[in-house]
């Protein structure tokens, strides 16, 4: 019995992005485990899980229901299921396995096991094929993610090492660090993001707080944005971070306070129906 | 701390471009001082059979820290280098690099001689015994042994 066959005949109609994304994985509607013990979760669960994230996501967002249109406001969302670098490559609004539609391309020692991917802070990072000249527009930028484990070392994201002009990157030195400001120990900073509009830059944390870090000059720059490492725009890595990412996203489109502060939840209720331990 | 093992520049260059797993790549790196190295969880995921070698290689922690380089107190002894010419080949403007561990030659008054201290720095040692290096430190054994014998002959100058 096909995905399609099921899921007419379960009477549910799924938004396209959810159809799209458990076709490539190939994540059938029935009760067949899918990942790895103890985050593996059934078919029906994964097929329920995510549409009920992306059904509350286009409302955060004012999209209209049952149309493919979550790319209109994320360049990139990535929500690492299942476990190996195959499954988790895929960007969830557009998961189509090539750079222009940002499938990640991982390199290095990365673990990937059913609740996110961490890299080693050695040689891993995974490129976005995102870069900001191409993507971002003036003053136009929100990035994050949801961190599942603290890492000990490291930035990552993309950096003017030459000009000394940060660019957009996390980093973690004694604790949960956002942009290069420290916040040792801050247990809210599961869910980051980075929000940048015409006037201002804002840092969210799990229960909406702006951090209120001061903001970056934002260089647009033809350089990709790393995962797990920090790509310097005038040479080569000169970061690597061991950050477990239970969820990162990225786009060059502007967004409001009102739909960062209504989508945090949806983000770490997410995580939760994912059993990740958060 | 994470664990690599280090690597040969024959074998850095054989993994460079080629997946371990289906949508990983193989990423062998370089520390701050030059040495090759391939991570654990690359080793670990690797299933094939064209390089099963990285199977054998032993794994060792790896620091961020830089190894320290600082050139030893000069003794003021040393012993002299021998003159041919393929020796010499070996230090170019009198020196000789290996990772940040510089070694400076003296000239004397009776030749080229290097300094006791340098023939004694236990990090330059620990540097050569790196994998990566093998291929340098054998050019070196007959070099080595040579000067060996001299200081045991007590054939020492002054570098003063």
């Amino acid at each position: 019995m096909s995905r399609r066959v099921i899921y007419y005949n379960a009477g549910k109609s799924y938004e396209p992005e959810t159809v799209a994304l458990m076709d490539v994985l190939g994540i059938l509607n029935n009760s067949t485990n899918y990942g790895t013990s103890p985050y593996d979760l059934t078919g029906v669960e994964l097929w329920t899980y995510i549409d009920k994230f992306f059904v509350a996501t286009k409302g955060a967002f004012s999209l209209t229901l049952k149309v493919n249109n979550l790319s209109t406001v994320f360049d990139a969302m990535w929500l690492f299921l299942l476990d190996s670098a195959t499954s988790c490559k895929y960007n969830a609004v557009n998961p189509v396995d090539s750079d222009a539609a940002f499938r990640l391309s991982f390199s290095g020692g990365w673990t990937f096991n059913g609740a996110g991917i961490k890299g080693n802070a050695s040689n891993a990072y995974a490129n976005t094929h995102w870069d900001s000249l191409a993507k971002a527009g003036a003053q136009q930028l929100l990035f994050g993610g949801y961190q599942r484990g603290k890492g000990t070392t490291g930035l990552e994201g993309t950096w003017d090492l030459t000009n000394a002009t940060r660019i957009y990157e996390f980093g973690l030195f004694d604790g949960y660090t956002l942009g290069s400001q420290s916040s040792a120990g801050n247990a809210n900073l599961r869910f980051t993001a980075v929000n940048l509009d015409s006037t201002n830059m804002k840092t969210y944390d799990k229960d909406g707080l702006d951090l209120s870090y001061s903001a970056p000059t934002l260089t647009l720059i033809n350089k990709p944005f790393y995962l797990g490492a920090r790509n310097n725009n005038n040479a080569s890595i000169n970061q690597y971070s061991d950050i477990e990412w239970a969820m990162r996203f990225i786009t060059g489109k502007a967004v409001t306070e009102s739909q960062i502060l209504a989508w945090i939840p949806i983000v770490h209720q997410l995580q939760i129906d994912l059993k990740r331990n958060v | 701390m994470s664990k690599i093992a280090y690597l040969t520049i024959e074998q850095y260059r054989s993994l460079q471009g080629q997946y371990f797993t289906q949508d990983n790549l193989f990423n062998p790196s370089a520390t701050a001082d030059g040495s090759y190295f391939i991570s654990e969880q690359e080793i670990n995921a690797y299933e094939g059979q064209e390089f099963a070698w990285l199977k054998d290689l032993p794994l060792v922690d790896i620091s961020n820290e830089l190894p320290d380089t600082t050139v030893p107190v000069m003794t003021g002894s040393g012993v002299l280098i021998p003159v041919e010419a393929e020796i010499l080949e070996l230090f170019p403007n009198n020196t000789f690099n290996l990772g940040g561990f510089k070694i400076e030659l003296i000239q004397s008054a009776q030749g080229l001689a290097v300094d006791l201290a340098y023939l004694n720095w236990q990090g330059f040692r620990d540097e050569q015994d790196k994998p990566q290096n093998a291929t340098i430190k054998a050019s070196f054994t007959a070099l080595w042994y040579e000067l060996l014998a001299r200081y045991q002959r007590g054939e020492i100058i002054s570098t003063m």
